[in-house]
């Protein structure tokens, strides 16, 4: 009796901190970025970029809901040997064109399923977005920077892996909205990393 | 958990780092071709042409050439190949002759030098308390200065209507406009290759020169 009591207290005692309800969450994300739009369309002939990675922080509100903020730096590059025509104007040589992203978000997240378990989940987050545009031809360069608007809608989920490490998937569609100086922003981001719980 | 934290963030680093930009960028990368013309110019109604035996170096005083002039040759020779090829006619007595088009190749070379870094040294010792004399120490090394040089290079090929030459303004109107640009750094085969192309494509991007 003693014994059964015994490893019944036991299994309670591991499951139960196990199932401690997830209060905060810190992300550090690898990110692989596609480029839409005209965002695309500056980069000339960059398909997906991994040059890219995110920190996030959650707090959990609610056992199934949180909020947080987001950061990431994403890097995107294209090149190009087409002539630019402008008029009666003509200008031939190799094109460099880059894009450093980073937007500073606010964000809310729901949750499905258990804390201990496989956890997918939908989010939202809205903020600011310094894009960095930078175009080199020849020996001569053109910068273009801006703070934008910027959103995204997001999915993924969580699996964890030991007590106090996840692995976070997610998938954002990132737009940063046009602005007077700069056209609008878009990617599709793929986020692969390690949530820390409970830090 | 701090560990953990930077652990983890320097692994994503990595993974993102190792991302590679679109390969190396050459010196022939960083050359650019730039044409442009006069669209109320009738091209097609030129026949003539004539090209002087001189590249004007710009910006330098008569004689004064760092290059010595050691591609004038080549950008005279391309740039008459390439307006016999499009079907013009050199004429090599003007004067007696008039023309449709005189030709005027200039040429410049500018030296870049970027400087980098650099601060004074500091603390240079302090004298001792009189009597007891203290030499003037030595002084902490500064921050090594970088100096960067590079020299880029500009070939104008220059299309001038002479009818069109207004004495009394004093302008001389261009049809036609083509400019290379780019580092003259490299051996002087690369550049003189780089220059040849650079001429063969400021024509071949201007098919409405042709007759």
């Amino acid at each position: 009796m003693i014994k059964k009591i015994a490893i019944l207290s036991f299994l309670v005692f591991t499951l139960s901190n196990a199932a401690d309800a997830q209060e905060k969450i810190f992300n550090i994300n690898w990110n692989i970025g596609i480029p839409m739009g005209d965002t695309k369309d500056f980069l000339s002939n960059e398909d997906i970029s991994f040059g890219g990675m995110s920190f996030e922080f959650r707090q959990f509100v609610k056992s199934n809901i949180s909020i947080g903020g987001y950061f990431a730096w994403d890097f995107y590059n294209g090149s190009s040997e087409e002539d630019i025509v402008m008029g009666n104007t003509t200008l031939s040589g190799s094109q460099r064109m880059y894009i450093n992203s980073l937007p500073f978000m606010i964000n809310a997240h729901y949750y499905m399923g258990e804390s201990t378990g496989f956890r997918p989940y939908i989010g939202v987050g809205l903020g600011a977005v310094r894009t960095l545009e930078r175009t080199e031809v020849g020996t001569f360069l053109i910068q273009n920077n801006n703070w934008q608007f910027g959103y995204y809608p997001e999915v993924g989920f969580m699996i964890p892996v030991t007590y106090s490490t996840n692995i976070n998937f997610g998938a954002k569609y990132n737009l940063a909205l046009e602005s007077n100086d700069a056209f609008a922003h878009s990617a599709l981001t793929f986020n692969v990393g390690v949530s820390i719980i409970n830090f | 958990m701090i560990k953990k934290i930077l652990s983890i963030a320097l692994v994503m680093f990595t993974l993102s780092a190792c991302y590679n930009t679109k390969g190396d960028v050459y010196v022939s990368d960083l050359d650019i071709i730039v044409t442009t013309f006069d669209d109320t110019y009738d091209f097609t109604g030129a026949q003539t042409f004539y090209l002087p035996d001189t590249v004007l170096q710009l910006g330098l005083e008569v004689g004064d050439d760092p290059l010595d002039g050691i591609y004038d040759e080549l950008i005279i020779s391309k740039t008459r190949q390439n307006l016999l090829d499009l079907g013009y006619i050199e004429e090599t007595d003007p004067e007696n002759n008039p023309v449709d088009l005189v030709v005027l190749l200039q040429s410049v070379v500018v030296d870049f030098h970027n400087i980098y870094g650099g601060y004074p040294p500091y603390y240079p010792g302090y004298p001792g308390y009189p009597g007891y004399p203290w030499g003037p120490g030595w002084g902490w090394g500064g921050y090594p200065v970088i100096v960067q040089s590079y020299s880029k290079g500009t070939v104008m090929i220059n299309m001038v209507d002479p009818d069109a030459i207004d004495g009394n303004t004093q302008t001389v109107p261009r049809v036609w406009i083509g400019l290379l640009n780019g580092l003259a750094e490299g051996s002087a085969s690369n550049v003189r290759t780089r220059i040849g192309e650079g001429i063969d494509k400021a024509f071949d991007q201007s098919a409405y020169l042709g007759q």
